[in-house]
């Protein structure tokens, strides 16, 4: 084994192991100072191997060969080297690369300062819940309050919150006002034409992609549309705001699936997948990869994590609600990919690049959802199903196109001149977010400050990956269950491959070309579908 | 600068990443009936035993890389491309 990779296997297995431990009960400190321990002595081994690329970009091209062929055990970094090679119209001399490292510190500032008040500062405020009682909110609780509580409280906790951002919104605007700087800063510093090329040219992405994306969908914003003016309708609301978007629509379904139930729903409704998958999925299920229930000071949230050398650890904080059913596919989706290129690609090429991450996590879940909306019983499990399901895609895909398009505006604004401004940041996303969800969605006072609220607008270009990945996932499904031929096959090379391809690539090979709008027409045209299959239900009465 | 180089935990971030998007659908217990770890049958947990056994196993690594990070840096400072080399290969 390489030093490197052995070297970064113990790291990563030192470092997995103190924040799982951490995870389980954040009351015990000991795991937490493990923790803290690794992550000096990383940041330490960090530091020391950080010259290796700087070194292989100095290399001329003939030296590189050299390299390459004179220590065959090096070819498997081929495309590594290549790529690096690929980059480098836009590397700098030796003296301004310097000064852009050193400079990396300082470009952090608006970042640091963002999460800063974002984390720290602000505090989401107070409000009365429906039971009479004050309570503190968070972001877990508020999202909960927007599904489920009565029309007073949700609109007593968005008011409660959009006040509080409210107070620190100068120092909002100029934080992203600084991050679009800095991001711009750097773009020129490298050559590139904007922002945009920059920030896709890392992982070799047609700016193709991202423009076709924010296109089909503009094209297509209907539906959207269409679906505001039901939920006016069946709230029975003189005016819609935006703190009724997201109570699901129709008779609720309290149906509960056990653990146990979602397990077996899973190997059934994911068994178009092949019997590898489903039998190394079983396998995963039963040899300790999922922690499954809330416990006492036990990490929120759902994720799956792990090493090159371990198998993969998925956290759950199950209840038994149809939302934790697909959550527990979609983590289960990133562990089995995991898995398969772990034993499938060397070291340095195991990780995912966002771009494709997110793909063999949804396609589980539309698999799943297919199977479920075939065999659905009743007209409330139905409708529940529909719900889950027209949400997802407004989330995943709907919202994050949105913020897409707000962040190349506001990127646009910057690289032709432009100021950012308070009034600038609320009229740009109130525009954008009126245009996607049509003229009857009412936006209160200061519901446009949303867009100063994203974190993942300090990494510049980000957010648009869920959308491609959900548009790719759901052409990917949908072959699946079709049972085109060959699919598994081409499906299992995909899930094996990590980051030893350009990911765009890695999705043509599979099938989908991402630099056409094929994809992303059809989640479009899937949305209508649900749509307008939602409607006729509701509306039989 | 930061996109052309890649750190050894960049997957780990990515995947934090997707657990953050997720994070804002998750359910909430309120009522302090949540119950104690040592309540829950172990087919129910992850088995982080499978990394290390125990604390003390962590520790034998953790020493191991910790000397092994403090001294690359001297070899990097006297034998910059042999490191290299040997590192990659």
């Amino acid at each position: 084994m390489k030093l490197k990779e052995e070297l970064e296997t113990i790291g990563d297995n030192l470092y997995v192991y103190a924040y799982l431990k951490a995870d389980e009960d954040n009351r015990i400190s000991e795991y937490q100072e493990l923790g803290q321990r690794i992550g000096a002595v990383y940041a330490q081994y960090s530091a020391a191997t950080s010259f290796i690329e700087p070194e292989l970009l100095a290399m001329s091209g003939e030296t590189k060969q050299n390299f390459l062929k004179s220590t065959p055990e090096l070819d498997e970094f081929r495309f590594y080297l290549n790529d690096l090679e690929r980059q480098k119209e836009h590397i700098l001399s030796q003296k301004e690369e310097e000064l852009l490292a050193a400079a990396g510190p300082m470009a952090q500032t608006a970042s640091t300062v963002f999460n800063m008040i974002d984390n720290a500062d602000l505090k989401l405020g107070t409000i009365i819940d429906d039971e009479g009682k004050p309570l503190d909110l968070t972001w877990g609780r508020y999202s909960r309050i927007m599904e489920e509580s009565s029309r007073e409280v949700r609109q007593a906790a968005n008011d409660t919150v959009q006040v509080q951002y409210l107070k620190y919104v100068n120092a909002l605007a100029a934080t992203l006002s600084g991050s679009v700087k800095k991001d711009l800063f750097f773009a020129k510093a490298r050559g590139y034409e904007d922002c945009l090329s920059y920030s896709l040219d890392g992982n070799n992405i047609s700016t193709d992609v991202y423009y076709n994306l924010i296109d089909a969908v503009n094209a297509n914003l209907e539906p959207l549309h269409k679906l505001t003016a039901l939920r006016k309708k069946i709230l029975k609301v003189d005016t819609l705001y935006t703190y009724d978007m997201s109570v699901p629509l129709g008779p609720k379904s309290d149906k509960k699936y056990s653990y146990e139930e979602a397990k077996e729903m899973l190997l059934k409704g994911l068994a178009p997948m092949g019997d590898t998958y489903i039998k190394d999925f079983d396998k995963g299920l039963s040899s300790g990869w999922v922690d499954v229930y809330e416990t006492e000071g036990k990490g929120t949230g759902a994720y799956s994590w792990g090493t090159y050398s371990s198998h993969p650890y998925i956290m759950m904080n199950y209840t038994d609600r149809l939302d934790d059913v697909f959550t527990l596919a979609h983590e289960m989706g990133h562990a089995m990919n995991s898995y398969y290129t772990n034993s499938h690609e060397p070291f340095q090429y195991a990780g995912h690049a966002l771009f494709t991450a997110e793909v063999a996590s949804t396609c589980n879940e539309a698999v799943l959802m297919k199977f479920m909306l075939e065999r659905v019983k009743n007209k409330e499990e139905k409708i529940a199903l529909l719900n889950h399901y027209i949400n997802q895609i407004k989330g995943t895909f709907f919202t994050q196109v949105m913020f897409a398009e707000f962040e190349l505006a506001i990127h646009n604004h910057v690289e032709n001149g432009g100021a950012i401004s308070v009034d600038y940041l609320r009229k740009t996303y109130r525009d954008i977010y009126q245009k996607y969800y049509g003229p009857d969605l009412v936006i209160p006072e200061n519901n446009d400050l949303t867009g100063m609220k994203i974190s993942h607008f300090y990494r510049q270009y980000y957010v648009y990956q869920y959308a491609t990945c959900y548009a790719a996932a759901q052409m990917l499904s949908q072959r699946i269950i079709d049972g085109e031929e060959g699919i598994l096959d081409t499906y299992q090379q995909f899930l094996n491959t990590g980051t030893s391809k350009y990911p765009v690539d890695i999705l043509k090979d599979a099938g989908v070309d991402m630099t056409q709008p094929e994809a992303v027409n059809r989640t479009l045209q899937l949305f209508s579908d649900l749509v307008d299959e939602m409607e006729k239900l509701l509306s039989e009465g | 600068m930061t996109h052309l180089f890649k750190s050894s935990l960049k997957s780990l971030s990515v995947l934090m990443m997707i657990a953050l998007l997720l994070l804002s659908s998750f359910a909430f217990a309120d009522d302090g009936k949540i119950p104690q770890r040592s309540d829950i049958d172990d087919q129910y947990k992850w088995k982080v035993e499978d990394i290390y056994p125990d604390t003390e196993t962590w520790e034998k690594d953790f020493e191991i890389f910790k000397t092994v990070s403090a001294n690359l840096n001297s070899l990097r400072e006297n034998f910059p491309s042999q490191l290299l080399i040997s590192l990659l290969s």
